[in-house]
């Protein structure tokens, strides 16, 4: 029996993870379709870009940060 | 006070733990889990931190996080934003972890740590400066870190001063040359955030023949900032990196276990090439920035050991520090430090001087465990042990060497090493065929006295951690071949006594017997694992493979005189 339930256990996770996967799919379709889809559509009718992906000759690609210590409650947020 | 840094999610987790602004203890998380780069929360990695500190959690007063999550989720939705409708698959895989844990980081150090307790979140490229600059002898540096990407930078450079880092410029995905080293890792059929540099060690053996189709690639302004051309990736949308435009012009992906052929060498070396180029460009107009002719580099690209080594030559940096863990593990100790000096405002105290922050064992632990597993074994004094161990090197054996505390950082430095006679032209052969299945255009290490590394190397500064490759004096080259690269390099480690005086000892022993104060320095791991971490684990190593003796602190144990028995380590061997 000792050598049973950790198959037994190892099958069960496996089925869940199964399971999981295609709860996540099934949920994950809308999201992808309505959440990302039309925020892409509608914003690109109004030029928006997301990402920079066209290729510019520029006299240089860095772009300012001027990052330094800032307030102690700045590094308290996530952002 | 005490603070600990935390890095993970991404790849290499890790924990660093200070106390009063020193370091008490660091390591990755795979040490402990066994799962090489792992990323996931580094619990074992914070509760060895802990327990090497005797104290509980409720004493920690600041978790210092790698990141900003909510900037690098801003980043990932925009690559889902721009690319749709394409980019489901990447979107289905990623999106649950995000929100299971990646969002909920205050969260999982309540579930992993029991931690209730301050939470500062540090952008990744500050936490990579810093993990550079704060711990490096510098009062005042030139910055540049460069990797894959953090939250949307993929490289910045800045000024460290005192106790303050200032990150004045930065790149921004998708322009990435740490994406761009990988594309090509996986074009190359190796694996991407592990393989890297097989690529480099591969780029010894190539002609720069691709350089050119390799710049339609990237566009290099002169002050070397970079765009990619995203016609040729797919990392913004998949999860496989080159495009069928890349395909199209380097040729098909190599299959893992196909021949390598010169193509493979020469897009390696073209890449070498152009990676080198774009670092030395950076660096020199940095340079004209900041007037500061010390540098501080971390970031993954900043592994880049033969690019590190011509630094100096190329540049007008002639003072590096670079973290030993340049990659996201250091991030960990980058974090902590920044929030104790810089965003708490303490007197930095600590300077890198070596890296053994890891889990050790005392005389009666391995002991106890040697008798416990009736393990065969004798106990030597400290200069029987010197002694018999170089006269075993010598003799052509291979050896297991573990001491003190295990390394922090992707490099074994002389506390979890396996340790051969570079004299033996067949050596690297022989450590292939024992332990370590690499391929063959994949150079083995050597360690050397910082004393007598002037005789053998042309370097010209410490190398404490093997970030630099440098050239084998011409004349040496016949009498260490097997630490000489096909381009005559080697990426060496210097020692001084003082930083592990053991260590040193050893290969003075050796030297005694051969007239060369060198060793043969590699990981002490089994192909595809990481480096071992307990005398449990460099037992099993060694019995699962061809390392001949096994040196615990005093205990020399010889594989032959142990039945094989416990597990085969070779059979479960992965790359
Ligand atoms: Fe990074």
């Amino acid at each position: 029996m000792r050598e049973v339930f950790p198959k037994i256990k190892k099958l069960l996770m496996k089925l869940s993870e199964f399971i999981t996967s295609i709860v996540n799919f099934i949920l994950l379709i809308p999201i992808f379709i309505i959440g990302i889809g039309l925020t892409s559509l509608f914003l690109k009718l109004f030029g928006k870009h997301f990402l920079d992906l066209k290729s510019k000759t520029k006299n240089s690609y860095w772009v300012d940060k001027n990052l330094s210590t800032q307030k102690l409650e700045k590094y308290y947020r996530m952002f | 006070m005490y603070v600990l840094g935390i890095s993970c999610y991404y790849h290499d987790s890790a924990a660093c733990l200070l106390k009063d602004g020193r370091i008490i203890a660091a390591a990755e998380e795979e040490r402990f889990t066994r799962k090489k780069h792992d990323n996931s929360f580094p619990k074992k990695a914070a509760l060895y931190c802990l327990k090497e500190a005797e104290i509980a959690i409720d004493k920690i007063d600041y978790i210092a996080f790698y990141e900003k999550p909510l900037l690098k989720f801003d980043r990932l939705l925009s690559q889902y934003l721009e690319s749709f409708p394409k980019g489901f698959w990447s979107f289905y895989k990623a999106l649950p972890s995000w929100l299971h844990e990646k969002l909920r980081v205050p969260s999982m150090m309540k579930k992993h740590l029991k931690y209730k307790g301050e939470i500062l979140f540090v952008e990744h490229h500050m936490a990579h400066a810093a993990s550079a600059f704060l711990v490096s002898p510098f009062d005042e540096a030139s910055i540049f870190t460069i990797d894959g990407v953090g939250e949307w930078a993929t490289a910045s450079i800045g000024v460290g001063k005192g106790s303050d880092i200032t990150i004045a410029k930065e790149i921004v995905f998708p322009n990435s040359l740490g994406l761009l080293y990988s594309t090509v890792t996986a074009h190359l059929g190796f694996k991407v955030n592990n393989d890297e540099y097989k690529v480099m060690g591969l780029a010894a053996y190539g002609k720069p023949s691709y350089y050119d189709s390799l710049k339609k690639l990237i566009r290099i302004a002169n002050d070397g900032s970079f765009q990619l051309d995203m016609s040729y990736f797919d990392f913004h949308y998949k999860m496989t990196m080159p495009s069928k435009k890349f395909i199209k012009e380097f040729g098909p992906i190599r299959k893992r276990e196909s021949n390598i052929e010169q193509r493979h060498k020469d897009l390696a070396k073209s890449l070498q090439k152009i990676t080198e180029e774009i670092i030395f460009k950076i660096l020199n107009d940095l340079y004209k920035k900041t007037k500061i002719r010390k540098l501080c580099m971390a970031g993954g690209v900043a592994l880049n050991s033969v690019a590190n080594g011509k630094i100096s030559r190329s540049t007008s940096f002639k003072n590096i520090f670079i973290q030993p863990a340049a990659s996201d593990a250091g991030t960990a100790m980058g974090t902590a430090f920044y929030a104790y000096n810089t965003i708490l405002k303490n007197k930095r105290k600590q300077i890198l001087e070596h890296v053994y922050f890891g889990p050790g064992y005392t005389r009666e632990e391995i002991k106890s465990f040697l008798d416990f597993k009736k393990i065969n074994y004798s106990e030597l004094s400290d200069s029987d042990i010197l002694k018999k161990s170089a006269e075993l090197i010598y003799q052509d054996n291979v050896i297991g060497w573990f001491q003190g505390r295990m390394e922090w950082g992707p490099r074994a430095l002389g506390n979890r090493s396996i340790l051969a006679n570079p004299l033996n032209p067949k050596m690297q052969d022989i450590l292939n065929a024992k332990v370590k299945h690499r391929e063959m255009f994949r150079p083995f290490a050597p360690v050397v006295t910082w004393e007598d590394a002037k005789d053998y190397f042309d370097v010209d500064r410490e190398v404490p951690y093997m970030l630099y490759v440098y050239p084998v004096k011409k004349e040496k080259r016949q009498l260490i071949p097997s630490v000489t690269h096909v381009d005559g390099s080697g990426r060496l480690q210097t020692i001084k006594r003082k930083q592990n005086q053991k260590y040193y000892d050893l290969i003075k022993e050796f030297e005694r017997l051969s007239k060369v104060p060198i060793l043969i320095n590699t990981s002490f791991n089994i192909r595809g694992e990481p480096i071992v971490c307990t005398p449990e684990e460099a037992y099993r190593c060694m019995m699962g493979t061809g390392i001949d003796y096994l040196v615990i602190d005093n205990f020399l144990i010889a594989r032959k005189e142990n039945p094989k028995h416990m597990w085969n380590s070779e059979s479960i061997a992965k790359d």
